[in-house]
């Protein structure tokens, strides 16, 4: 029984440290050949690669991708992979809207015990104005995620 | 029967004797087991984030116009979007907005609705400045700063499925009323209250950092700071931007020393202002 | 004919008949710690959980770790079928004793909220819990008759409480638990001997009943460190403060010169002696690497009670977690149950049984967004020495096996 326990506490401690996944999140993470954003781009890896944790130096991940070895910067990596753009459809009927309708539902009923429909829907008196016409106009606004970036690199020169 | 106890014991301890120690981790975040949803985010969790911050958006645009400016408008996005991309939170189409006041500011909606002053833009004077503006406001959203400071307790203590659950809970009043309650608080954190210290400088920090990953000169984030901490001196009547973040010099101070730590002393400046005149014309 | 039979054997039969009937031997099992695992993650950890505790079972391990709990959760474990064996190899000569248990019993419920600065948590846990049944006849050779025990115990403690714990600063938690302890002992023995050649008979039946009702304070710490290390430490006691014990026992025998004395009317025994517990303290440590892997180790150490005559124990478990995914995860554990009993001493008689048991848990667990589902198992044995038979120095081999099957489920909210 001994013998048992002391195999089995070794099997439980021998457990090989795996080292870490880590998924790009960004469009592009590119792949220094030290931690410093001053040296040379060893390799680019793309939304969704995987690359292999070696060690980690304070924002600076030293990386294993695609046979070389090198740094990126951990704010452009995450443990899980990369969720796909998430999209809320534009005409979705307003809460605030359906809010003001119900609202005079419950003021009649307030009303009825003698509430005023001040003092039941907003607790302080500050008024709040909305504008979804500009929001449509800011949302509006279709600029790829590749366009965009390719504008940042012809301004900073890379 | 003892020794093997001891055995035992050895082997037990051995991993943490072996192991090089970090800092204590305050609020035991590895207790989290891969079951725990809080740190798990569904779909529906950011859809109910984005849902909120349109909300938050149409207020904000409630109070202040749309700055009607197309080409100014249209860098905004370029540069926004693409500073974007370089963030971990791909699931997130962010948008950008000029609004019309002289006020100094920027203001970030959860779901990624990010608007800039055009007091802001009047006063800086390169894109590598407006990139420090935009990257600090879209580390708010990827930090999700607003939706912790809420303190939405869910089903989970996760706020973010707080937030879907008042959502997903539907026509009910109440549900209604709550979610009317957490745009007003956002509304309050962004116009009065400001984020929490630690949210603001640690947004500060992140900021550098992308600017280093985007290319362009981290220290366009100090003269940012400086550009800003000067003008509000200058016009006593625009502090807004210190009444609702920390104090400029402490700032600075945390700003430079992330410069040096984590070696972003030497990126090569480019040349970021003719087209920023280019685009922004007032 | 009676002249015949060898007076050592006989002495020996009479006193078997008796000493069966004796408080140490025939509560089961008042010779160990750790007799069901409670609650189960632990259960399938080995109970290794003092430094984990981080789950409303946390209230039985160490309180102070129901801090780290995540917003309010509920959790509920059941033993569904927890069996014991028991065996006196060849007894006198006669054959192997066999005790048997069987039993199904709910072994813990706990709640835990968040409320002020810290956790409230509400449970009731079962941590003993035997039946055992024993029903054997033998047929006795060198003088032609049959021995026929038929022996059904049960000893069960229940705890019940509220706990509280707080965070101290950013690394240190404390808490503490307040159960009732409530044990409740029965024993119905009934033996009968008979000599077919002159119809000589020896008939004993036994039944007592012990209930115990006490306090039972934890106050457990919880310090981390470093990141990903958690020790844990828990000091424990239990205070009796009423007790009540009854027996009664019908001797019956038509032989003249046998040692008990033939009585058709019931003889009562009583006491109010209040059992002592000893002092328990356990320490624990935990590793958690990721978040698919943990680790935990736990010493549970217990004083030595000489007015019991029980001697300190010193127990260790280890656990490990590793989540499949993040929907599955398997346990495991190893551990040990020392017998707080003294080691048999050559020369002497009506000793205590003396067995260090040891045990393998391990289990596998389903989640979902906010509810859990365990199934698990824990098997122990363990063989050492004992004297079934009173009066005499002769010590006999014995071996326990307990397998236990479990499920439960937990929800968060």
């Amino acid at each position: 029984m001994k013998k048992i326990i002391i195999v089995l506490a070794l099997i439980f401690y021998s457990v090989p440290v795996w080292a870490d996944d880590l998924y790009v999140k960004s469009l592009k993470a590119k792949i220094y050949s030290a931690p410093s954003f001053n040296s040379t781009v060893v390799e680019v890896a793309k939304r969704g690669e995987v690359l292999k944790k070696l060690k980690r130096d304070k924002s600076w991940i030293n990386v294993f991708y695609s046979g070389k070895k090198g740094w990126v910067s951990s704010y452009l990596l995450s443990k899980t992979p990369p969720m796909e753009r998430v999209s809320v459809l534009k005409k979705s009927a307003s809460i605030e809207k359906n809010a003001r309708r119900r609202a005079s539902a419950i003021t009649s009923v307030a009303a009825a015990r003698g509430l005023n429909e001040y003092s039941r829907v907003r607790k302080d008196k500050k008024s709040y104005a909305v504008d979804y016409d500009a929001l449509d106009k800011m949302e509006s606004i279709n600029i790829s995620e590749n366009e965009a970036l390719r504008f940042i690199e012809e301004g900073v020169g890379k | 029967m003892k020794k093997c106890a001891i055995l035992i014991l050895i082997f037990a301890l051995l991993p943490i004797f072996c192991l090089a120690a970090s800092a204590g981790d305050s609020t035991q975040n590895y207790r989290l087991r891969a079951s725990d949803k809080t740190h798990k985010v569904s779909r529906n969790d950011i859809k109910a984030e984005i849902r909120f911050g349109k909300e938050v958006a149409a207020r904000i645009l409630g109070k202040f116009r749309l700055y009607d400016d197309e080409k100014a408008t249209r860098y905004v996005n370029l540069i926004g979007k693409g500073l974007a991309s370089y963030s971990s939170r791909p699931e997130i189409e962010f948008r950008f907005a000029v609004i019309d006041t002289d006020m100094i500011n920027a203001f970030a909606a959860p779901g990624g609705y990010i608007f800039i002053t055009k007091g802001t833009l009047e006063t800086i004077d390169n894109e590598s400045q407006l990139a420090g503006v935009i990257a600090h406001e879209i580390t708010h959203v990827t930090e999700k700063h607003i939706v912790r400071e809420l303190n939405i307790r869910g089903s989970d203590d996760s706020a973010l499925s707080g937030l879907s659950s008042v959502l997903a809970g539907g026509s009910s009043e109440t549900m209604r009323a709550a979610f009317m309650q957490m745009v007003d608080k956002a509304q309050e954190i962004l116009f009065e209250k400001g984020l929490k210290k630690e949210d603001e400088l640690s947004s500060d920090r992140m900021s550098v950092i992308l600017l280093g990953n985007a290319g362009y000169d981290p220290s366009a984030y100090s003269d940012l700071l400086k550009k800003i901490r000067d003008t509000e001196k200058e016009k006593k009547n625009i502090k807004v931007v210190s009444s609702t973040h920390p104090d400029f010099n402490e700032r600075l101070k945390a700003v430079s020393k992330t410069i040096e730590t984590e070696g972003l002393t030497d990126v090569q400046p480019a040349n970021t202002k003719n087209r920023y005149i280019e685009y922004v014309s007032f | 004919m009676l002249n015949k039979l060898k007076p050592a054997f006989f002495l020996m039969l009479t006193w078997l008949l008796i000493m069966t009937g004796l408080p140490y031997s025939s509560f089961a099992d008042d010779l160990h710690y750790k007799n069901m695992i409670v609650g189960d993650r632990p259960a399938s950890m080995g109970g290794a959980y003092v430094a984990v505790s981080d789950t409303p079972e946390g209230t039985f391990y160490n309180p102070s770790g129901l801090v780290y709990s995540v917003g309010s959760n509920l959790s509920v474990s059941v033993n569904a079928y927890h069996n014991t064996w028991k065996k006196y190899d060849n007894v006198s000569g006669i054959g192997d004793y066999t005790r048997k248990s069987s039993s199904i019993v709910p072994n813990f419920f706990g709640v835990v909220q968040p409320l002020g600065i810290g956790k409230i948590a509400f449970s009731y846990a079962v941590p003993d819990i035997i039946e055992e049944d024993q029903n054997q006849s033998f047929t006795l050779l060198s003088n032609p008759g049959k021995f026929v025990i038929n022996r059904s115990s049960i000893d069960k403690t229940y705890k019940i409480g509220p706990s509280y714990a707080v965070k101290l600063s950013d690394s240190f938690s404390l808490g503490a638990t307040l159960y009732f302890h409530y044990r409740e002992e029965k024993l119905n023995l009934n033996q009968y001997l008979l000599f077919f050649s002159n119809n000589a008979y020896e008939s004993q039946s036994e039944v007592s009943r012990k209930t115990e009702y006490g306090v039972n304070p934890k106050i457990g710490l919880m310090w981390s460190p470093l990141d990903k290390v958690s020790f844990g430490l828990t000091v424990s006691k239990v205070d009796v403060f009423k007790s009540n014990f009854s027996k009664q026992v019908i001797n019956r025998t038509n032989i003249t010169n046998s040692s008990i004395t033939d009585n058709p009317e019931p003889v009562f025994a009583y006491s109010k002696n209040k059992r002592k517990h000893p002092i328990s303290v356990s320490a624990g440590v935990a590793y958690f690497p990721s978040e698919d892997l943990l680790f935990s180790c736990d010493i549970d150490y217990f004083e030595a009670v000489p007015d019991e005559n029980k001697r300190a124990v010193a127990n260790i478990s280890i656990g490990t977690e590793y989540y499949l995914s993040d929907r599955y995860a398997l346990r495991g554990g190893l551990y040990s149950d020392m017998a707080n009993s003294q080691p048999l001493k050559r020369g002497y008689t009506d000793q205590a049984d003396y067995v260090n048991i040891f045990g393998i848990t391990g289990g596998i667990t389903r989640f979902t967004r906010t509810t859990s589902m365990t199934f698990g198992f824990n098997y122990a044995s363990g063989e050492g020495e004992a004297q079934p038979v009173g009066g005499v120095t002769d010590i006999y081999k014995t071996d326990t096996r307990a397998l236990t099957l479990f499920f439960s489920g937990s929800y968060g909210y």
